[in-house]
């Protein structure tokens, strides 16, 4: 027990971390599954704090997980200045050094209009929006739009995990990449490819069929999965690992320290596909002039065709994406030339992949750009012309001998600020521009 | 008290060609005796929708009754049971009235129908009202069902219903709805233990995830659980199959 205890000292010293559970905060929950949990304390500002373990006296408390310290991978006031407001309040994302932030006078946890708490105004002339950190948390609707942009980021390194593996020499690294890139690129479940057997793959020609869904790939992932079937039962699991007790099922509880290991929840990856897709099919859609009253239900009918979801494709595709290419239909044609040219509905799984496509990346562009909080386009348009004037203002303070005389910061609605109409085409314009 | 043969006036033939008796004197009518043992006259009575005559209370068994109600202008939420086929056509044995049930249906035309004042008449215990009316006592059934089982509660800035049979969230301040996969492991669920129980039966059964296995084998004894074999069962999901893990 001494021991132990003195090595988490060590370890905690080692990062400059408190020894113990900082008397000012407070457990508050858990999150997680299979045994990789993250514990949340909350302190004074009702910032969360990653734990290692509850408190002894909570129901959460991990027997094997030693004491609680505070986990050093996360953004701390020392470490990650850009991530604290003044208050001291934990934002959502680190603000750039620059930029000119203006808090909102309105700001109202209970309101879902009011909920950021900062904006500035980003080089591309949109409006960021700042969260606090703990209202994210604590709303559903923000938390699922936050996690779409946490995988959203998660996923280039993602991809190049899979990649690194796949090109692995050791069997079992092979396993696990090909594993990580069909939940990726071909859309399938954790539990539906772990628990495949050998019967469920098939071939023809140059299409794979994987339970009961096709996809195409290059070269090198076709031989890999040929290699799977080979002259092995039917009745095989698929994915199996050479181990000293024979070949063995993979467990859903090794797959999952993959995913908790990079941060990318299965879920919200599958998630983060269908909204793109819903994106990419809404952009063809507008390019055969299909009328915006039957948009959404085709839209939807593709989504689920092609990933399977049954009647559930609507709750798998972002709500802001849907409400905004609803509103800016009729302005999304423009965009889909750029599009690439993946047969719609067999998924295309590419063993060399390491970062995002051109309309993958198109629409990471967009959703990063996007408030998660409730606005309307004219709410959007006057803020925008508001960061413009004050960012006029500010650059003309800091050069004045730059400004010709006469010449004042730019009324609203003037200059930087987009004219009525425009701010509604680029915002959906980025997606696919 | 009253005769059925005065009451049942398309009995008449039988009246006429036998002395007055009660009905379980009546060999071949003895058996509707036991039928309609504790029955009572508005269990035989509907509303009629027949032109000149809409609003009118008719009684099965009579004349212009039968009439009305075998041309489909009874009202719709009349509750029909086998029985009352016996009470149209007395000769009918329970066996033939059982099939007769079955094959003919409810003869109302919900199309001559007008009056939704109207609201339940015949046998409400052991009959069954028009299939469109059926629909929509089932849809109502269902609608109190999921009422019972729906969760509120307030997380943040809004309010959310809980379904458990659906894997379902939905926002009451904006209509969204969300799959409990997405939400299982957000401050909502942490906060709500009694509500992702409910959710986490229901996951458990839909995509049979070892979460449960792992929650009760913490620690040290997850590193080896994912040695231990899985039962599977594929099911077939349109075109494509799913794996349930059991």
């Amino acid at each position: 027990m001494t021991s132990s205890a003195s090595s988490h000292d060590d370890v905690a010293k080692g990062f400059g971390l408190p020894e113990t559970i900082d008397p000012n905060h407070t457990y508050v929950y858990r999150t997680g599954e299979y045994g990789l949990y993250q514990y949340w304390y909350q302190d004074r500002f009702e910032n969360y704090w990653l734990y290692t373990n509850a408190p002894v006296d909570s129901e959460d408390y991990d027997q094997h997980a030693g004491e609680a310290m505070i986990s050093p991978d996360q953004p701390m006031p020392h470490t990650s200045p850009e991530f604290f407001n003044q208050d001291g309040q934990k934002r959502n994302v680190a603000v750039p050094a620059e930029a000119n932030l203006q808090e909102n006078g309105n700001y109202n946890p209970s309101d879902l209009r009011n909920i950021w708490k900062e904006v500035y105004q980003a080089p591309d002339g949109h409006p960021r929006y700042v969260y606090l950190d703990k209202d994210i948390r604590e709303n559903p609707d923000m938390w699922v739009q936050n996690q779409l942009r946490v995988v959203d980021a998660m996923v280039p390194k993602y991809r190049q995990f899979a990649n690194n593996l796949f090109q692995g020499s050791h069997p079992k690294d092979k396993v696990f990449g090909a594993i990580l890139m069909l939940v990726d690129q071909g859309c399938y479940s954790v539990e539906e490819l772990l628990h495949a057997e050998v019967s469920d793959l098939e071939f023809v020609d140059q299409t794979v069929v994987l339970l009961g869904r096709k996809f195409i790939c290059d070269l090198p992932f076709y031989d890999f999965m040929t290699s799977l079937k080979g002259t092995r039962e039917p009745s095989e699991p698929l994915f199996v690992l050479n181990t000293v007790y024979g070949k063995n099922q993979i467990g859903l509880n090794h797959m999952a320290s993959f995913f908790a290991g990079m941060r990318v929840s299965p879920v919200f990856l599958m998630y983060w596909n269908a909204s793109q897709m819903y994106s990419r099919i809404v952009h063809r859609l507008a390019a055969e002039q299909v009328p915006a009253e039957e948009l959404k239900e085709r839209a939807m009918q593709e989504v689920s065709l092609a990933m399977n979801l049954g009647e559930e494709a609507d709750c798998m595709v972002d709500i802001r994406l849907q409400d905004v290419v609803e509103q800016n239909y009729n302005s999304l044609g423009k965009s889909f030339a750029r599009l690439t040219s993946d047969p719609l509905g067999v998924f295309v799984v590419l063993s060399d992949l390491t970062s995002r496509k051109p309309d993958e990346l198109q629409f990471s562009m967009w959703i990063h750009t996007e408030p998660m909080h409730q606005t309307t386009p004219e709410e959007e348009m006057q803020l925008e012309a508001e960061l413009g004037q004050a960012h006029e203002e500010a650059e003309a303070e800091k050069n004045p001998e730059a400004q010709p005389e006469g010449m004042g910061p730019k009324p609203s609605g003037e200059g930087a600020s987009p004219a009525p109409g425009e701010g509604e085409a680029a915002s959906a314009g980025q997606e696919g521009e | 008290m009253t005769s059925p043969f005065e009451m049942f006036s398309a009995w008449e033939p039988l009246l006429k060609a036998r002395p007055t008796k009660d009905l379980d004197q009546h060999q071949r009518l003895a058996h509707l005796g036991t039928k309609l043992q504790g029955k009572k006259a508005k269990q035989l009575s509907f509303t009629t929708s027949y032109p000149g005559q809409e609003g009118q209370k008719k009684y099965l068994g009579t004349v212009d009754g039968n009439q009305q109600f075998l041309l489909g202008y009874a009202n719709p939420k009349f509750h029909l049971a086998p029985y009352h086929w016996q009470i149209i056509d007395p000769s009918l044995s329970d066996e033939e009235a059982e099939k007769l049930h079955l094959s003919a249906g409810h003869p109302s035309k919900p199309e001559l129908w007008n009056n939704e004042d109207v609201g339940d008449e015949g046998d409400l215990e052991d009959g069954e009202p028009h299939v469109s009316v059926k629909e929509e006592y089932d849809a109502r059934d269902a609608k109190a069902a999921r009422d019972a089982e729906t969760v509120t509660v307030r997380c943040g800035a809004g309010l959310y219903d809980a379904v458990p049979s659906e894997g379902m969230i939905y926002g009451q301040h904006n209509g969204h709805r969300y799959k409990w996969d997405l939400l299982r492991n957000s401050f909502l669920a942490a906060k709500n233990p009694e509500l992702a129980e409910k959710m986490e039966a229901q996951y458990a059964m839909e995509k049979a995830l070892l979460r449960r296995r792992g929650e009760e084998t913490p620690g040290f004894e997850n590193v080896t659980a994912f040695m231990q074999p899985l039962q599977r069962d594929v099911v077939r999901v349109g075109d494509s199959l799913r794996v349930v893990v059991r």
